[in-house]
């Protein structure tokens, strides 16, 4: 078997941060990406972590990811997150904030 | 209240989610609620169903999610595909399981009806961790 020279089992994944570019700093010296519950539409039903699918596009702001965290199961391709309750996701703040370690 | 789960994910400009969709969206602009700035909207269709929609600005990609306990999201689709006049070739996925609508070419989807119509209310090895910076500006 050839040996994966893959960081993690999952990923790559992406965050585009051009609103808060500090998240890129505070993920990095964190090892965490955060998710919060969205507020102004039920899909939020559970605080996830929201990530794009793929390598961070060049010319863009945001950072790159792998993760052993496995995205919930029947989400769109391109759009991977880790809703609360899920196995190895984090929970910050119960039903508000959550948290999957970068490896 | 049910949490929503993604049906389909199509690309399309802003431009033609304002014409396709005449609804108020929200804007999300906390990066901890969405991977990108996004607009995001709950809409009734005149049936009756609930849609929970979802703007990427950078990606241009809309994603539309129904409630999870829906029983049938084909019905619900060929009912949101009568009042949004989505073209069927803009569609980049859709949840397995769940099936367009028939007989509708790509692009003769109903007229919308507008804001005052009835539709829709409201590497070695790998980092694990590679950002890209703002670029400065001299």
């Amino acid at each position: 078997m050839a040996e994966s020279n893959r960081p993690a089992r999952f990923g790559p994944f992406h965050r585009r941060t051009h609103m808060d570019p500090s998240e890129n700093e505070k993920v990095a010296s964190s090892g965490h990406v955060w998710g919060r519950q969205r507020r102004n539409i039920f899909a939020g039903y559970r605080p996830a972590v929201k990530a794009w699918a793929g390598p961070l596009p060049e010319e863009i702001v945001g950072y790159e990811f792998f993760t052993d965290v496995a995205p919930d199961p029947g989400q769109a391709p391109d759009w991977p997150q880790w809703s609360e309750g899920r196995s190895g996701v984090i929970v910050l703040e119960p039903g508000e904030l959550v948290a999957i370690l970068l490896s | 209240m049910d949490p929503a789960v993604p049906v389909i994910t199509a690309r399309l400009s802003e431009a033609e989610l304002a014409k396709w969709l005449p609804i108020r969206f929200d804007a999300i602009d906390d990066p901890l609620q969405a991977p990108e700035p996004s607009l995001g909207a709950l809409a009734q269709l005149d049936a009756g169903g609930y849609v929970v929609l979802t703007y990427g600005k950078d990606s241009g990609q809309l994603i539309v999610e129904f409630p999870v306990n829906t029983r049938n999201r084909t019905a619900l689709l060929a009912q949101f595909f009568r009042e949004v006049p989505l073209p069927l070739s803009r569609i980049l996925w859709h949840q397995k399981g769940t099936r367009l609508p028939q007989g509708k070419t790509e692009d003769s989807a109903v007229v919308a009806k507008g804001q005052n119509g009835k539709s829709i209310v409201q590497r070695v090895k790998r980092s694990a961790l590679r950002a890209q910076a703002p670029t400065k500006r001299k």
